[in-house]
């Protein structure tokens, strides 16, 4: 391992000569694309194939992670030593063209959904590598379509969990162990693709590493791994050293714990300290587990450390255990960041991921903002898991899907956010298009338009979240597993926080309901009308000192109120003709309005529009960066 | 009087023009300034300057890239969108995707249509075709009114699952006429593109509507132009697919003739391979920014479904499946502050250039590597029209090599092992990722840097011969001269094959068959040079990607019906290497496809067979660099002009034309063929690894 203090290049320490490794780290990471790519083309849910959620990655025989897939999804890898490490402690003896299947959150993952394939790969009889393939299947069984389940308060009410099994022996499948998943799962025959897919995956990258072990010979094909993450870590070391030392500190809040009768909300706190090159995260000031599905386990909570990491150096892609190694992760069993078994975990990813991932950025962008400011990034849209299931009315066929919704980007120090945005964690991910959809699951779409005035506000506004609503044509079953329904994402330096994420039942009729973000098992009726919204993104510097114009496009695109544009951004707008689109802005009501908004009694909080005051109180302004245009 | 069948590549810098009078006589070849922004001048010189008569022309094709360029820099028309109520911003929401993982500085680049212009219309249409709700047509009135106030000069047309049904999409175009003037620009998703996925079709006739008035008044400034010279024939521009279609046609769909520049020069490269023997190649262009490498297998180009302007901008039009990777002859070498040596993605383009241009950029580029390398000859860079200076390349390369501890020699040519890893990488996806062996092709090179890299590429991909055309500068334009008029036609079937009844796909092939007439009609193609080629897009059923597979007739029959899903099967097997089980997935017929053939002759190049000896067109020799010795070594240079047929030369040798190099390293062979090609023996597999084997062996010791 290299000297953790240096933060010069050092190219004597490579091992192999500068060229070859610049060429087999490419190499790497276009074998994970183009495994990545094969899984696209060849697995089979629209959740995977149009929606990309799916992984690929090369790890050492002892589980450090060398390269992924550019378009992979983050929260996937970030498990993926944990996987394999444990998969190494598990197993006696590996052979040759073998795989595992393996999804047990507690010891190697994220939630029951995400399913591994890992294949350990072998030079001359010699373990070399590991290959993982991951999809996340729409449904792992369990009592609700989709495996996510909002009222279980242990893991075995949500879905299957497999630990490592032999799936795959002399790249025959192993019949029992399939046979047991597909009596435990729903729609098991639409499976087989997947699995297929996430098999052959494994064997291309074996394919293509064992070419250039050809080429080069396998020692300098290690050397390579060995290489790549020296050349992370080093990267990220010089990163960390040219921030100023000291402490930083951010906190976030799930909505609620449902398990719990007054429903508090969960809070994650983060504390990292910099010192020289060294960075500590720790996440001992985070609430204790919650009773219902929110939290996570420690390898999803590192997952969620990285990812935060990887957006404020994005340059140091893929990720690999250079940056790893280089970040001191400190959590508490037991907390909602570190939970144990049996706490649930399928709704990880729109709970304490998303919040950690979040809380992570906001660390690092106190620490960067004076350094530069363009890594600092306001809160994004949060993820919501919605599933529905039943019986098609017209084929008869058993379905269960899996949707989620883009919505607004947090503002950045120097720019808007953007809208229609995927969630930060999975920017590889898509949207699934209507037309599709609607072929497969019993329902008509109404919508996809933006959620008017949901920009978190600021003197960069937030990206708008987006309504993707339908009426539904058959009898079916909703779960939904969301969150920041209650806690907007947060802005940053005096702008707001972002809209709420919402779900609602026939607004505007007798039969109207808010479902909201935990939803079990909901029946909509052929006619019913579902409202599905999302988040819009955190604000960032005060919104009376956006330029004009700015908030004058947003009104004549529709996306902002004229109220909303006098109110909160203090700009006074006729409209002269709409349909020809002249808007007048009355420039001394303007200044006055602007003048009254100085004085800022805005409300306080962490709700959506509200001002976040601890990201209010830590950052500077766009005036102060720099970054005011 | 000659009769001559004329193309013309207008780029941006060098409008190309071939000219051929279909005997095998000699071709005429002429390389122009580009005029922009008509680019009239520029065709009107080529033709000048080739001394070609109005009446010798008999056919008169060309290629542009006018439409891609007003994409890119944003110059279209003044778009709106109508849509579905309630769909307004599915035009911005795309895909909703990132390129990168953790690129959150990342934006997408803005929409043709801004969201002020998107209006709405109450109407609805399901998967299947049927009305939910009529049309309103007072509400297209309406977005007609408020189209014309706002000065809108083109409309797009697109509404939810009307590829099912373009009714409401039909009725619109005629009132928005009707309200608008017959002449207004108005085109409808479900005419352009009646495909599934609501995003891609409505991007795709949104960029037609934006590019309809700018192609319009090029194209027609163009042929009136050309008739004034003196030219009344036929004028043809060509298309993303590798094909032509007459200019007035292209008015209606300009969205299909983006991205036709590529499609020159793969056709163009297959037509040289042809010649050359080889009729599965890779063409490889490098030029100054960036290589563009496609595959064509037996003698047929590989097309995708789609393409993208942008990453979120995506066109749903058959277009030649190129990868395009950014590394060209002014890409940048650095070093990142983790001590590796990268190359691009930054490049210094024309202007600055490569540091030897001394035009500004002080950072070493591919170019600058070659040139240190001894490959290039600073007396004559592309023929001596360009300046150049050494010493600049020199420091360059230094400075580099001190931050990297490694002499200046490794790491010139380290700069172009990493090139030429990353390029080796992309080829793979689409060769050995579509089930191709590259051992069967044979890699066609072009562009100023492609023949310098072609044989160490080649090497890695175990493809054993490299050929370099005479011309290679203006093989798209010889590519333009060869295509087919064709247009492709498609209409959605959304249907398993199970489910299929009887001739059921009859109706629906025989509409197309229909309209394929009619247009070939329309485009005065005689009877004995028509083709109809019918095919189906297949995909198990549940997934998104399909494939295109080619029928002979409509399928009725089970058996019939039975013979396209085993077709399927193994196709699928032979590009993944293994199916679905029956029972788990069946086949899903996507589309149905007509293709609208106009065939032209082959062109037949010049030919002589000859015992040329090398001897002659040797003009001197300098020390130049290769991997292989780990050295400078003397190495003879030849001029290609000199080069006939016949002529042989064994590595290490540079071959110098005014438009490019050709670099043979030690251990390849080449010999001039009776096309005066130059075709490359790059030597055997194991001479290959036994090079570099010592290439790493150095590496391990450095």
């Amino acid at each position: 391992m290299s000297a953790s203090a240096t933060t010069s290049p050092a190219i004597g320490s490579l091992r192999n000569d500068p060229i070859t490794f610049e060429v087999l780290r490419n190499g790497f990471r276009s074998i994970c694309n183009e495994a990545s790519a094969l899984i696209e083309r060849v697995s089979y849910a629209p959740t995977i194939t149009e929606g990309h959620d799916y992984s690929v990655s090369i790890l050492t025989p002892d589980g450090r992670l060398v390269s992924h897939g550019q378009r992979d999804q983050a929260p996937h890898m970030g498990t993926f030593e944990s996987s394999v490490q444990n998969l190494v402690r598990e197993v006696d003896t590996f052979a040759p063209r073998e795989a595992y299947i393996y999804n047990d959150p507690y010891t190697g993952g994220t939630h029951q959904n995400d399913v591994k394939i890992i294949r350990p790969i072998f030079h001359e009889d010699e373990l070399f590598a590991f290959a993982i393939a991951l999809c996340h299947w729409p449904d792992v069984g369990g009592p609700m379509y989709g495996t996510f389940n909002p009222r279980a308060t242990e893991c075995y009410a949500e879905g299957l969990r497999m630990p490592p099994l032999k799936l795959y022996e002399d790249d025959k499948p192993v019949k029992p162990i399939w046979d047991l998943i597909a009596m435990n799962i729903r729609v098991p025959k639409e499976r087989v693709a997947e699995i297929h897919a996430q098999h052959r995956a494994g064997v291309l990258v074996e394919e293509r590493l064992l070419g250039y072990v050809e080429k080069f010979g396998s020692k300098v094909v290690t050397d390579g791994f060995e290489d790549t993450m020296d050349h992370s870590e080093r990267r990220f070391r010089a990163w960390v050293a040219r921030l100023p030392d000291g402490t930083y500190e951010f906190e976030d809040w799930g909505d609620r714990d449902l398990g719990k009768e007054d429903e508090p909300p969960i809070r994650v706190h983060l504390k990292m300290s910099i010192e020289g090159d060294q960075v500590t995260m720790d996440w001992t000031g985070c609430d204790p587990a919650p009773i219902a599905s929110w939290g996570f386990a420690r390898p999803a909570l590192q997952s969620a450390t990285y990812d935060g990491t990887m957006h404020c150096f994005p340059e140091l892609a893929p990720l690999n255990h250079g940056v790893v190694r280089a970040i001191e992760i400190v959590s508490t069993k037991g907390t909602c960041v570190d939970v144990v078994e049996p706490t649930p975990v399928t709704g990880y990813c729109s709970g304490a991921y998303e919040k950690v991932d979040a809380v992570t950025m906001a660390c690092w962008g106190q620490a960067l903002q004076k350094v530069d400011p363009r890594r600092v990034h306001a809160a994004t849209v949060n993820l919501q898991n919605f599933c529905t299931g039943g019986t098609h009315p017209k084929t008869g066929s058993k379905f269960v899907s899996y949707m989620w919704l883009e919505g607004g980007q947090g503002a950045r120090a120097y720019a808007d956010g953007n809208s229609f945005y995927m969630m930060i964690f999975i920017g590889g991910a898509s949207n699934q298009p209507n037309e599709t959809l609607e072929r497969w699951y019993p329902m008509v779409y109404t919508s996809t338009e933006a959620v008017v005035d949901s920009c978190g506000d600021g003197e960069y506004r937030g990206g708008f979240g987006i309504w993707r609503s339908f009426r539904a044509t058959g009898d079916t079953e909703l779960v939904v597993l969301g969150d920041r329904e209650r806690v907007g994402p947060f802005g940053l330096a005096g702008g707001t926080n972002g809209g709420p994420n919402m779900v609602l039942l026939n607004p505007g009729t007798d039969a109207q309901e808010d479902l909201g973000m935990f939803t079990t098992k909901a029946r909509l009726r052929a006619g019913d009308q579902l409202e599905f919204g999302s988040n819009g993104g955190g604000g960032y510097g005060l919104p009376w000192e956006r330029k004009v114009e700015s908030v004058l496009d947003d009104v004549i695109d529709g996306l902002l109120s004229m109220d909303k544009a006098r109110e909160v951004y203090g700009v006074a707008i006729t409209e002269v003709d709409a349909d020809a689109l002249v808007y007048e802005v009355d420039e001394e009501e303007t200044a006055r309005l602007r003048d009254a908004l100085a004085g800022d009694e805005r409300p306080r909080g962490t709700g959506p529009f509200e001002v976040n005051p601890l990201g209010e109180r830590l950052f500077g302004r766009p005036a102060d960066l720099g970054t005011s245009r | 009087v000659r009769r001559l069948r004329v193309a013309v590549d207008i780029g941006g810098t060098f409008t190309d023009l071939i000219a051929h009078d279909g005997s095998g006589g000699e071709l005429i070849t002429v390389k122009t300034p580009s005029t922009p922004p008509t680019f009239i001048d520029g065709v009107l010189s080529a033709l000048d300057k080739a001394g070609i008569g109005a009446e010798e022309i008999a056919t008169f094709k060309h290629g542009s890239t006018i439409a891609t360029n007003a994409i890119i820099e944003r110059r279209g028309a003044k778009t709106g969108l109508l849509t579905t109520k309630g769909f307004r911003d599915v035009l911005a929401a795309g895909r909703a995707n990132r390129p990168d993982l953790f690129n959150s500085n990342w934006d997408p680049s803005p929409p043709l249509v801004q969201r002020r212009h998107i209006l709405e219309a109450r109407e609805r249409v399901d998967y299947e075709g049927a009305v939910l709700e009529e049309l309103d047509e007072s509400d297209v009135r309406e977005a007609a009114r408020k189209f014309k106030l706002r000065g809108i000069e083109s409309v797009a047309v697109a509404y939810i699952n009307s590829f099912m049904r373009p009714e409401h999409e039909e009725r619109s175009k005629q009132i928005l006429r009707e309200e608008l003037g017959d002449g207004a620009f108005v085109c409808t998703s479900s005419e352009i593109l009646p495909e599934i996925r609501e995003f891609e079709r409505t991007s795709t006739v949104a960029a037609n509507a934006y590019l309809m008035p700018v192609i319009e008044s090029y194209i027609d400034d163009l042929v009136s132009a050309l008739r004034d010279w003196g030219y009344q024939g036929e004028v043809y521009v060509t298309h993303s697919g590798g094909g032509v279609v007459t200019a007035r046609a292209a008015r209606g769909v300009p969205a299909r003739i983006c991205h036709s520049g590529p499609a020159g020069g793969v056709v163009g490269g297959a037509l040289v391979g042809g010649l050359a023997g080889f009729e599965n190649v890779i063409t490889f262009d490098m030029g100054g920014t960036s290589a563009d490498l496609a595959l064509v297998a037996g003698g047929e180009p590989t097309l995708a479904p789609e393409w993208r302007v942008d990453w979120n901008i995506p066109i749903l039009f058959p277009a030649i499946d190129l990868v395009a990777i950014g590394a060209g002859g002014g890409t940048i070498a650095w070093v990142d502050t983790g001590g590796s040596l990268r190359a691009g993605p930054q490049s210094g383009g024309a202007d600055p250039g490569p540091a030897c241009f001394g035009k500004g950029n002080t950072e070493p580029t591919i170019t600058d590597a070659h040139l240190f390398l001894g490959r290039l000859n600073p007396e004559s860079y592309l023929g001596g029209d360009l300046e150049i200076q050494p010493e600049l390349a020199e420091q360059a390369i230094e400075r580099l090599a001190a931050q990297l501890e490694l002499s200046a020699n490794e790491t010139a040519s380290g700069i172009l092992r990493i090139a030429n890893a990353n390029m080796t990488s992309a080829t793979h996806l689409i060769s050995v990722e579509r089930g191709h062996d590259p051992r069967d092709f044979a890699l066609v090179a072009g562009g100023g840097a492609g023949p310098l890299h072609a044989v160490d590429i080649a090497r890695e991909l175990r493809i054993p011969q490299v050929v370099v055309p005479p011309t290679p500068g203006v093989t798209s334009a010889l590519g333009i001269l060869q295509v087919d008029l064709r247009h492709d036609l498609l209409a959605p079937v959304l249907k398993q094959v199970r489910d299929i009844e009887g001739d059921e796909l009859v109706g629906t092939f025989d509409r197309l068959r229909d309209e394929a007439a009619q247009i070939l009609d329309a485009e005065d193609i005689a009877a004995d040079r028509r083709s109809v080629e019918l095919s189906v897009d297949a995909r198990y059923y549940g997934q998104t990607p399909y494939m295109n597979l080619r029928v002979d007739e409509v399928p009725t029959s089970p058996e019939a019906l039975a013979a396209l899903v085993a077709q399927y099967r193994e196709r699928y097997e032979a590009e993944f290497g293994y199916q679905l089980p029956e029972d788990v997935a069946t086949v899903e017929i996507v589309n149905a496809r007509v293709a609208a053939i106009g065939r032209t002759d082959d062109v037949e190049l010049p030919r002589s067979d000859g015992d040329t000896e090398a001897e002659g067109a040797l003009k001197g020799s300098r020390p130049v660099y290769f991997d292989e010795m780990s050295d400078f070594t003397d190495t003879p240079i030849f001029d290609r002009s000199r080069l006939g047929s016949g002529a042989a030369i064994d590595g290490p040798a540079v071959i110098e034309q005014t438009d490019t190099t050709v670099l043979v390293p030690p251990g390849a062979s080449a010999r001039v063929d009776a096309y005066r090609n130059v075709v490359i023996d790059v030597g055997s597999a194991g001479d290959t690894r036994a090079v570099t084997a010592a290439g790493s062996a150095k590496g391990e010791a450095a």
